[in-house]
Formats: C-alpha cells, sequence, structure tokens
C-alpha cells in the first residue's frame, strides 16, 4: 500500500512539473495568438478587446493559475481553429482513439505473446531465427509504407475492407468496428514484431537459469516449465516494453490516423499545429503527458502484482 | 551385496559433441546403491560427477550430450525410456537437490506452492489437496513455522532455509532416491552441518537412498556408507566408506586423503597434488592420473588399469598390484 502511494505522489509530482513546462513553452513560443485568430488587418481596440477576453493581459502565474483551474472545471478553453470549446472537441476524437488503440493492443498482446513464445522456445533453431528475422525486416519498415501497402493489399485487391471514409458509431457500429481493423493491425504489425523480439529474447535467458532445471527435476513437462515457471518470469521486462508500447498508442498514431483518414488525437494534433491552434495544442501536450503518466504508474503497479521482489527504496 | 539394487549404474559414458569434436566426459562409470544407503560420489571440479547426477535425472542441459549405458533404477533402465515416461519418476520416484539455492526455486512463487508443484504434476492434486502433505514435508525437511513459510517468496528467505525447501519438494512425493549435488557447497558452515544431518535422518527414517555428490571428503566420509572416487570421468576406487578411508588403494584416493588438513601437521606444508585437472573431455591412452601420480609406472601411462577388488565391498582402478603378481579380477 506504500508502495502504491509513493508511486502515486511521485505521479502527481511529475504531472504538475509536466503542466509548467507545456505552459512555460508556450509562452516561449514565437507567434502571438491574437494576431493567429485576427490577422494582421485589425484594429487595436479588437486586438485589446481579444487580449482581455484570452487573459493574455495578466501575469504569467495568474494564467497558468487559471488554466488549472479550468482543467479541475472541466473547462479547457476554447480552440482557435473550430471555435468551439476544447473539451468538447476532446470528447468526440478520443473514443475514437480509444477504440483504435484498444484493438491494435488486443493484436499485439495476442500476436506478441503466441509468437514471442514460439519464437522463445526456439530461440537458437530455425523457427525462432526466423521469426526473429521477420521481426527485424517489420521493425525496419516504416509505418506509412506498411499502412498503404495494408491499403493495396486488403482494400483495393482483395476488398475485404473499406477504407477512406470514416464510418461514424452513430451510423453503423460493426462498420465503426470494421474500419479500425486494418489501421490496429497496421499499428499492431511493427509494435509486435519489437515486442516478440524483446519476449522470446526474455524467454531465452530464462530458460537457462536454474529454477528452469528445478521444475524439470519435479517432473514438470516442458509445456508447463514454459508456462508456469519460464514464460511468468520472461514477462517482467516486456512489461514495461507494453506499457511504453500503450502510452504511444493513446497519444494518437498520428501516421495511421492521417492515411486511414481516422478523426482521432494524432489528426487532431497535426490540425492543431498547422493552425497554431494554442489553447487547443496546450491542452494536447498536457494530455499526452499524463496518459503517458498514468501508463507507468499502472505499469509499476503491475510490476508489484507480478513480482514480489519489487520494493520501493 | 545381497540385498537387491535400487540404483545400479553400468557402463556409463557421458559423451559431447561439440562441432566435429566428441568430448568424453564420463567414461565406463559404474555403481550401486541399496535401498536406504547413502552412496557419496567424490571428485574434483570437472570431474564429471555433475552430469552423472543429471543424466541419471535425464536433465543433460544440452542436447549434444550423449548417454550411454544402464541406469536401471528399481529394475527399470531409465535410460531407454522416453522422455515422457522418463518424467513420471522425477520429483516421484527421484527427485535432485541443487547445489545453489539461492538460483533453484523460481523467484515469483510461493515456496509452498513451488514445495506442492511435484503432487500437482504426478498426482494432480490441487493446492488445497496437497496442502497437508506439503506441511509435512516441510516438517520433514525441519522447516521452523511451516505455515508461515509455506506464504513466504524465495527472496525473503535465507540461504539455508531455501535448501531445506528443496529438500521439502524432494520429499513431498516420498520418493525412492534422492540425489544430491553438492547441497551444502554454497552454505556456511554451521548450516552445511545442520543440512548435513537432516539428510542423514530423513535417508534413515524414511529408508530413503540418496546419491551424495561433493568434492568434501570430510563431508562424504560424515554422512555416506558407501564411497565412489572420480577423477576425469573415470572412477578410481569404490566401496564401503570404512573400507576406503581407512585402506585407500588407489594413488588419486591417497593423495585426496593426505590433502586434507590435520591438526598435527600444523606448520608443515600441506600435501597437495601436483599438477592440474586435465580439462573436460581430454584424451587419455592410459590412467587419467598417471600424469600427477607418484608411483607412476610405464604401464600407466598407455594402459587403463583394471578393477581390483580388495575385499568383497571395496574395489580400486591400479596398476600397482600387477607388478607383483598377484593380479585379481572382479
Amino acid at each position: 500500500m506504500k508502495y502504491i502511494f509513493t508511486k502515486l505522489l511521485m505521479s502527481v509530482g511529475v504531472l504538475i512539473v509536466i503542466s509548467i513546462l507545456v505552459f512555460a513553452t508556450f509562452q516561449i513560443l514565437p507567434g502571438d495568438p491574437v494576431n493567429v485568430i485576427l490577422g494582421t488587418n485589425s484594429t487595436p481596440e479588437r486586438v485589446e478587446q481579444l487580449t482581455k477576453q484570452l487573459s493574455l493581459d495578466k501575469p504569467l502565474y495568474e494564467r497558468y493559475l487559471l488554466l488549472i483551474q479550468g482543467i479541475f472545471r472541466g473547462d479547457l478553453g476554447v480552440s482557435i481553429k473550430y471555435q468551439m470549446p476544447v473539451s468538447q472537441i476532446l470528447s468526440s476524437r478520443l473514443p475514437v482513439t480509444i477504440t483504435l488503440a484498444v484493438m491494435s493492443l488486443i493484436f499485439i498482446v495476442s500476436i506478441s505473446y503466441l509468437m514471442g513464445l514460439i519464437a522463445g522456445k526456439n530461440y537458437d533453431n530455425i523457427v525462432g531465427k526466423c521469426i526473429v528475422g521477420i521481426c527485424n525486416f517489420f521493425t525496419a519498415v516504416p509505418s506509412y509504407f506498411l499502412c498503404i501497402l495494408m491499403i493495396i493489399i486488403f482494400s483495393l485487391i482483395l476488398k475485404v475492407f473499406q477504407t477512406g471514409s470514416f464510418i461514424a458509431y452513430s451510423d453503423s457500429p460493426l462498420g465503426y468496428f470494421t474500419y479500425f481493423i486494418l489501421p490496429a493491425f497496421s499499428i499492431a504489425i511493427p509494435n509486435s514484431a519489437m515486442l516478440i523480439k524483446f519476449l522470446s529474447g526474455s524467454i531465452y535467458d530464462q530458460s537457462k537459469q536454474e529454477y528452469i532445471r528445478t521444475a524439470r527435476s519435479k517432473g514438470a513437462s516442458e509445456m508447463r516449465v514454459l508456462i508456469h515457471h519460464n514464460v511468468k518470469n520472461a514477462l517482467i521486462p516486456a512489461v514495461t516494453m507494453l506499457g511504453m508500447i500503450i502510452a504511444d498508442i493513446l497519444c494518437g498514431s498520428i501516421v495511421v490516423e492521417q492515411i486511414f483518414n481516422i478523426p482521432g488525437i494524432g489528426r487532431l494534433l497535426i490540425t492543431s499545429i498547422g493552425a497554431r491552434d494554442f489553447p487547443m495544442l496546450q491542452i494536447l501536450s498536457m494530455f499526452i503527458a499524463a496518459v503517458v503518466v498514468i501508463i507507468n504508474f499502472t505499469v509499476d503497479i503491475i510490476f508489484k502484482l507480478i513480482d514480489p521482489r519489487v520494493r520501493i527504496e | 551385496m545381497k540385498n537387491k539394487f535400487l540404483l545400479s549404474v553400468s557402463g556409463l559414458n557421458i559423451t559431447l559433441e561439440k562441432g566435429s569434436k566428441t568430448l568424453t566426459i564420463v567414461r565406463d562409470l559404474s555403481f550401486s546403491i541399496r535401498q536406504g544407503d547413502i552412496l557419496g560420489l567424490i571428485g574434483e571440479s570437472g570431474s564429471g560427477k555433475s552430469l552423472t547426477a543429471l543424466s541419471i535425472m535425464g536433465l543433460l542441459p544440452n542436447k549434444n550430450f550423449r548417454v550411454t549405458g544402464d541406469i536401471v533404477f528399481n529394475g527399470v533402465n531409465l535410460n531407454q525410456l522416453n522422455k515422457k515416461n522418463r518424467r513420471k519418476y522425477l520429483g516421484n520416484e527421484i527427485s535432485m537437490i541443487f547445489q545453489e539455492p539461492m538460483t533453484s526455486l523460481n523467484p515469483l512463487v510461493q515456496v509452498g506452492k513451488q514445495i506442492s508443484e511435484p503432487l500437482k504434476i504426478h498426482q494432480s492434486l490441487n493446492d488445497k489437496q496437497a496442502y497437508s502433505s506439503v506441511i509435512k514435508a516441510m516438517g520433514l525437511a525441519e522447516l521452523p513455522n511451516p505455515e508461515a513459510i509455506y506464504n513466504y517468496y524465495p527472496h525473503q528467505l535465507s540461504g539455508g532455509l531455501r535448501q531445506r525447501v528443496m529438500i521439502a519438494m524432494a520429499l513431498v512425493c516420498t520418493p525412492k532416491l534422492l540425489i544430491a549435488d553438492e547441497p551444502t557447497t554454497a552454505l556456511d558452515v554451521v548450516v552445511q552441518k545442520e543440512i548435513l544431518t537432516s539428510i542423514k535422518k530423513i535417508s534413515k527414517e524414511l529408508n530413503i537412498s540418496v546419491l551424495f555428490i561433493s568434492h568434501d571428503l570430510r563431508v562424504i566420509k560424515s554422512i555416506c556408507n558407501d564411497i565412489a572416487v572420480l577423477y576425469a570421468g573415470s572412477l578410481m576406487e569404490y566401496g564401503k566408506c570404512t573400507h576406503v578411508f581407512s585402506k585407500p588403494q588407489n594413488e588419486y584416493t591417497k593423495a585426496l586423503l593426505l590433502s586434507i588438513p590435520k591438526p598435527e601437521q600444523k606448520g608443515k606444508l600441506l600435501d597437495a597434488i601436483p599438477g592440474i585437472v586435465p580439462p573436460t573431455g581430454h584424451i587419455f591412452s592410459g590412467c587419467p592420473f598417471s600424469p600427477r601420480c607418484k608411483q607412476v609406472k610405464d604401464i600407466c601411462k598407455y594402459k587403463m588399469p583394471d578393477f581390483h577388488s580388495e575385499n568383497e565391498n571395496h574395489f580400486y582402478a591400479c596398476h600397482k598390484e600387477e607388478e607383483s603378481g598377484e593380479r585379481k579380477n572382479t
């Protein structure tokens, strides 16, 4: 319990530091939001009015506190580009990215667990070497290339999946989920490739440990040794990597969302940068930081659950 | 040798194929253990004693090891069984304790559950059904407060307690044969003595045979009935402990016994054996000990000595008798 509390405290600290850093960065960035909104041909009165409206005339620390207060009240400011509350935009984009993330994760976990086991068990023979070789290939292929390849094969040639026009959940729930299969796969392939390589290496390392020999000396079958002893220990380092992958996907897979025309966080980020949508970008940056911190916290908790040796220093 | 043997190993050869080379690690090794007896297998590092133990278990670490010869346990030649049938013996009728208690337990599993695993495998019990047997085995291994230790993880226990957990694990299915591969080497002297006493007591009370592997003559002397001296993969001397220790016949055994420090020799140089152990898999034309032997003769260098018997409970391989013409055959 003390472990969880300490970790939680540390996460909150990190979040506060990040929010200050993000806020400060947006103050240093060139480009005045007022100019962006009004353009260069506007009256000084209009400029002054908007400056007041955006509280840009207040001192820095006051504006920072206003921002944090707003976040706690659910008021995230108004997007310059969309002329809509940021919270409203996020609430329409977030479910899309979460669906994509969850589907990719299901693919990643199932593919890498199965293939990692096979490759780990056969690490020093031809089967394992082939799997690792294929993984090396897929980690090296750029993701936009993979996406285009997937579209050509599954959408244009085989005509299994439709890509291009996004299907909203309200229009057709089935269509919505089917639409995500290809993009989720495109995210899953390079990430699984990395994870398989990692997991199989870890399984192989653990298979050399003496407790494996002890398990065999008890008459355990190879399968039992693998599942009950070997993989359990090999998963510990792999969980860290999986955490990093989850954080990465949740923050929006920019390339994949762009290519598959998915209105998620990744695309929102790109459009906001193009439009110099400062309020939007500020919140998105903090959101991404928060996701990473929360995932890291969860990984720490999972560590504690699977490894009894973990203690906080 | 009237009693029936529980385990008899005869003509055991262990070879390792390394690239195009074939290294012989153990050659023509034979020994037997009666029910309830403790046989000490002694030898320097690299003499093949641990690999002999693993070959009885069928757990040699690499596919390139080849084991030939007969390993007859309770009338069944284990070396002729397939993997699946052989596994039925492991942890059930034959169990093993390893040298390194710190790394031989799974760090993520409670020790109680690790002890119960042989019961789950061989008798398909679940944790609940196995509980009373586990506590009983922990008691036999003299673990203090078994109910509490059941829920401990290995890292919470000391080396001595972990080794007792290993012993409990080995005893949980009440085996007929226990193989102990240097079970006390990694422990400090006080704990060593306690563990040795426990093993001896368990063997006596439950009538379990023990194959005890060590490089420490004093340890062997304190707990074993029989002793087999191994040098560079060959058996040098084999027999009742009392006979071998009082009247060693083989030059290597003699040299080993001389190299034990004794209080009355205080201040004098220790009788260490000159030279070093040959590398594993070295090819010998004669007696493997001949390059280091003080009594070496010409014949030693090209002919492996046959086994001679000093009496019906004591055998040794050496050429020394042959010259005087009183050659005896076993």
